[in-house]
């Protein structure tokens, strides 16, 4: 039913201008970057960027797939129903001034849902930045930077979020499949949304922005969020956690459960991996837009002690303990190292590990029972940056069901191997406890799928 | 709201096969002695559909031996009659670990049950488990598992342990009550003593 919000063929914007600042230009541009048939609509203007510009939706004699509405909200019942009459599949209200602003705005929300309802035409909004999709080359929002495509679906109920999501994803290295701002959900819910993102076969991760679900819709969100997990995972940073019992409750229980506690419960029943802030959401979405795990069992490998045991510490404090090594895996690292190489797990191979040493600990350790393994190393004399994690990245490929998760220590330097690991779906963290958390939710999952 | 009334509650629980501690509606000392058997300590509470919280209205008195009887009898008659349809109810003491089992209707996800240890541990140690309606024995078990007092109900230092299978089949079934009983807007359950797989509701508060 959303197909032609993501993937239309034609688009149609409401609202083009070419008004320096303003958010008809920003729409007017996006569109024209993408691959579809776009067509401009202002009574005001016979041109926008030297395109023609329509007075009215109703005089395109081509079929609009979707619509954008970006015109003030005084003006867009009346735009609604000619697109209803022009028969459009799908709409994107950007404009605000709807029930994000007092009662006037409810008033005229609830007549807009009903013009676009009685023909069934799903739309999204109002309220909100509008719909980015890199996978259908379809970018009908205002946002001031494009995404890089990628295969992570993000869900936002704030567009201003999207934005900088967007650039700080450059650094992350972190691309998507679609970004939606969902606004004031009158028409389109969060729910739909993840259910589309669920199904869609160029997206393995749903990363969600929530504040709140309307009233009595959480039912629904369950069901189509436990549908969806069971084939990706589903990370969500809950916006506006209230302190509990605000409320005056006659009952001791009625006072226990705020609203943050309540949703908590509600991702946790829907398998949903919930966050604490945007960097562990952007963290988590690279390490699963890279890997999926598929067991709990956990070893370290590393070249300098102290991140070895610093990475212990921040297991054990996120209650992963690591395995011990059999005998026969002890006997393989005593054959294969020299005496100062203790056979224990964090696997300290030494500051001047080479990349063969990296390759056969990693080798040694993963035909055990670890699952997850996870590579630590810290820039010494003679450590070859690049070269270590292309012997990581080979271990991958010698062992494509385990997981293999990395954190170079330092700076530029120790940076150079990150584009090979990632080439190999191999995820390189900034530091230990982002590296720690991606660990700990991939398990978490894993128990849940379980 | 007001409460259920004390009979209909205790059918509801009776139906359910969530079991009571003992307990009986009682107007004078010979009731409560029947009813004792010589087993003291007893509670003496007073039951009213407006009174909400016992403890901290003084309604709930413990009774240590015959002797004290008479005179804690009088002190709460004349307590309870400054409330509506209000009368005294005698209970056995319970046994084992204090749990607390609450429920109430959210506007967006429906029922959630919320789960912890009980008495007055409860509002001063941040540790309870919510679970949104309807759950599965699965879902009750990690709602257990899921509270930081966990090793507490496992037996810590000799203590004696908790049947968390029984624990999750009772939490299941009080999540049920809803389901039942259409005009129930609340339901706190406050002190539930559990001790191995024997589970007994010592408060139980139906809000309509």
């Amino acid at each position: 039913m959303l197909k032609e919000l993501f993937n239309p063929k034609s688009v149609a914007l409401i609202g083009a201008t070419d008004r320096k600042g303003s958010v008809g230009l920003g729409l007017s541009k996006n569109l024209l970057e993408g691959e579809k048939d776009v067509f401009f609509v202002n009574p005001n203007k016979e041109e926008v960027l030297e395109r023609k510009s329509y007075s009215n939706i109703k005089q395109i004699e081509e079929e609009i797939d979707l619509v954008v509405i970006g015109v003030p909200s005084s003006a867009v019942l009346e735009v609604a129903k000619d697109c209803v009459e022009k028969q459009v599949s799908a709409a994107v209200v950007i404009s605000a001034g709807f029930s994000e602003s007092g009662k006037k705005g409810k008033k005229r929300e609830k007549k807009l849902k009903q013009i676009f309802r009685k023909e069934n035409i799903p739309f999204l909004g109002p309220n909100c930045l509008g719909i980015i999709s890199p996978e259908f080359n379809l970018n009908a929002s205002f946002a001031p930077f494009s995404p890089k495509g990628g295969n992570v679906g993000f869900i936002s109920q704030s567009g201003a979020l999207i934005d900088s999501v967007i650039e700080k994803s450059k650094d992350n290295n972190l691309g998507f499949s679609s970004l939606v701002s969902f606004g004031n959900q009158a028409g389109v819910s969060v729910s739909s949304l993840i259910e589309f993102l669920g199904e869609d076969k160029n997206t393995d991760v749903i990363s969600l922005y929530l504040e709140g679900l309307k009233g009595g819709r959480g039912p629904e969100f369950i069901k189509k969020a436990k549908k969806a997990t069971k084939n990706k995972p589903i990370l969500v940073l809950k916006g506006g956690k209230q302190k509990k019992g605000k409320q005056a409750a006659s009952s001791h229980s009625g006072s226990l459960a705020g609203d943050s506690e309540i949703y908590s419960a509600a991702f946790k029943k829907s398998g949903i991996l919930e966050v604490e802030n945007i960097q562990e959401l952007l963290s988590l979405s690279y390490g699963f837009s890279l890997q999926e795990t598929k067991g709990k069992k956990v070893s370290i490998l590393t070249n300098g002690g102290a991140a070895g045991v610093k990475a212990t510490d921040i297991c054990e404090k996120n209650g992963i303990s690591l395995v011990s090594f059999s005998e026969k895996i002890k006997q393989r690292i005593k054959e294969r190292f020299s005496k100062q190489v203790t056979c224990l797990n964090p696997l300290d191979i030494l500051g001047d590990a080479t990349q063969k040493d990296y390759f056969d600990a990693g080798e040694i350790i993963l035909s055990g029972e670890t699952d997850i393994l996870l590579v630590l190393q810290t820039i010494q004399f003679g450590t070859n940056s690049k070269g270590n994690a292309q012997e990581i990245a080979s271990l991958k490929e010698k062992f494509p069901k385990k997981n293999i998760v990395t954190c170079f220590l330092g700076g530029k330097t120790s940076q150079k191997g990150v584009s090979v690991l990632e080439e190999k779906s191999v995820p390189c963290f900034e530091n230990l406890s982002q590296a720690v958390l991606f660990i700990k939710a991939a398990i978490e999952r894993v128990g849940y799928l379980d | 709201m007001k409460l259920l009334e004390f009979n209909e509650t205790k059918k509801i629980l009776k139906d359910l096969g969530l079991e009571t501690l003992e307990t009986s509606k009682v107007e004078n000392k010979e009731e409560v002695l029947s009813f004792a058997q010589k087993d003291f300590p007893l509670f003496l509470k007073v039951f009213s559909p407006s009174v909400f919280h016992r403890t901290e209205d003084k309604l709930v008195k413990k009774v240590n031996s015959e002797k004290e009887l008479e005179e804690k009898i009088e002190s709460l008659k004349e307590k309870a009659s400054e409330y509506e349809n209000a009368f005294l109810i005698a209970q056995k003491q319970g046994k084992g670990k204090e749990l607390f089992l609450g429920m109430k209707k959210d506007s967006v996800f429906g029922w959630v049950v919320m789960f912890g240890i009980g008495g007055i541990f409860l509002e001063v140690i941040d540790d309870i488990s919510y679970g949104i309606c309807p759950l599965d024995k699965k879902e009750c078990i990690c709602m257990i598992k899921d509270l930081k007092a966990f090793p507490y109900l496992q037996g810590t230092r000799g203590q004696g342990s908790v049947d968390i299978e029984k624990l999750a089949s009772f939490i299941k079934t009080f999540s049920q009550i809803p389901k039942k009983h259409s005009e129930v807007k609340e339901v706190d359950f406050n002190p539930v003593f559990v001790s191995g797989g024997d589970i007994k509701v010592a408060d139980f508060k139906i809000f309509i």
